[in-house]
């Protein structure tokens, strides 16, 4: 066998879907997407990125309450502020189900949705740059998902995102 | 103590009459996702569209030690008498007894939209001033958790109305699964009671006065509202224990409380 054969590493991928629900009491209330949020482990690795709307419509930002109303003018400025939380004080691969037991109300991250992933990972110092584009891949997609399954969002969307990359055994 | 609006009011009084929904309810996404929990589902109402929670959901639908539905529709029932801002529940027979051995129940949302304390606390939304004024009925309620030996308590089950403003919150308690026979192996059961989950100390003059008005409950009423909850939900054995504890611990609550102080007291000066 050739020495240039890498181990397989095993690992997770899962996102959440960031909404707004304008009326937790009845059906008829507006849902407003606000973002996705996907967490990959892998080996020694951990990626969190965050996409998230940076503006809402008039209309939206009517529906929602007072108290909210002027924090998520910015949804992203928002949702950055818990993806912070999230990096520093989770454990890896609980980000997302330690967001969605956070926001389980009218601010909703969804529970995760994931898969395992298999991955031979390089020897080099292109590692990172391989796990984000993964992470960036299945998080962009769901985003755009999301916005083309909820009719209330016509226009076009303008967005934001983070990712951050940790090595488990550099930390 | 708190004010209902009159849609409110009316509600309340209409899930408390009601133990088990007639109607159909659709399923529709699950919420939160921490291991331990009562893996809970948002359903909707298809003749009204009114929206709520059930539990458990199916991972935890074989536990047939476990009457949580009972335990949430009891602990509503004993909150409405008590005019203590407990969400309305329901029971749900559907899917019950296979898979759901002890059935589901249904909660509410108390209030149209909604963040839990934990996350708006957290996030900036609670002034010193909210939290100073949330001490009353969070001491209320933390009597009240005592007396149905409730030890699960933290802030992510208490709801806040996003619709209040700057002025005082309005709040609302949910989860009420652990309680009761969760916790009550025997019909005299000692429950240990827990130091306050809150930010702010008790006022125990507020957690005195609620056991006052939990020893003023007649019995009869808290049997009725026992012993209209009937299987699968809750087998008889179990709604005897229950009955057992709530009626022996709602005469010596102020005794329970009072002893709890004292504990605190002397945790607190080492």
């Amino acid at each position: 066998m050739a020495d240039n054969v890498e181990a397989i590493q095993i690992g997770r991928l899962d996102v959440s879907r960031i909404t707004y629900h304008t009326n937790l009491q009845h059906s008829f209330g507006l849902i407003i997407p606000l973002g996705v949020i996907a967490e990959l482990t892998v080996g020694s690795w951990r990626a969190l990125g965050l996409i998230s709307r940076s503006a809402l419509s008039d209309e939206e930002l009517r529906a929602i309450a007072g108290v909210l109303r002027d924090r998520l003018r910015d949804p992203f400025a928002f949702l950055a502020q818990q993806f912070d939380w999230a990096l520093a004080e989770t454990q890896a691969g609980e980000a997302l189900s330690s967001l969605s037991q956070r926001f389980a109300d009218s601010m909703f991250i969804a529970p995760p949705q994931g898969h395992q992933v298999r991955k031979v990972l390089p020897q080099s110092a292109s590692v990172g740059s391989a796990i984000l584009a993964d992470l960036r891949r299945e998080r962009d997609e769901e985003f755009y998902l999301m916005l083309a399954e909820m009719a209330e969002v016509r226009e076009p969307v303008s967005s934001d995102d983070r990712t951050r990359l940790l090595s488990r055994c550099a930390a | 103590m708190p004010k209902f609006t009159v849609e409110e009011s009316r509600f309340r009084r209409e899930w408390f009459d009601l133990v088990e929904t007639p109607d159909q309810w659709k399923e529709l996404d699950r919420i939160g996702a921490v291991k331990g929990e009562s893996d809970p589902i948002r359903v909707e109402n298809c003749r009204t569209g009114r929206m709520g929670v059930a539990k458990p959901g199916p991972v935890k639908a074989h536990q047939d030690y476990f009457c949580r539905a009972a335990h949430e529709k009891l602990a509503y029932d004993l909150a409405y008498l008590l005019e203590l801002p407990v969400s309305p529940v329901v029971l749900w027979r559907e899917g019950a007894p296979d898979p759901y051995k002890r059935g589901r129940s249904i909660s509410a949302w108390a209030f149209e939209q909604s963040l839990t304390w934990k996350a708006a606390d957290a996030s900036g939304f609670i002034t010193p001033a909210q939290t100073e004024a949330a001490r009353s009925i969070i001491s209320a309620m933390r009597a009240f958790h005592i007396w149905i030996g409730d030890r699960d308590r933290e802030t992510h089950q208490i709801g806040i109305d996003l619709a209040a403003g700057t002025g005082e919150l309005r709040v609302s308690f949910y989860d009420h699964s652990s309680s009761m026979s969760y916790i009550w192996s025997s019909d005299d059961a000692e429950t240990q009671t827990l130091p306050t989950y809150f930010p702010l100390p008790d006022l125990r003059e507020i957690m005195l006065e609620t056991a006052d008005r939990i020893a003023a409950l007649p019995e009869s009423q808290i049997r009725e509202l026992a012993m209209r909850i009937k299987e699968p939900y809750l087998p008889d054995v179990t709604r005897h224990r229950i009955l057992s504890n709530l009626l022996r611990r709602k005469a010596k609550l102020r005794e329970i409380l009072t002893a709890a102080h004292r504990t605190e007291d002397r945790r607190r000066n080492g």
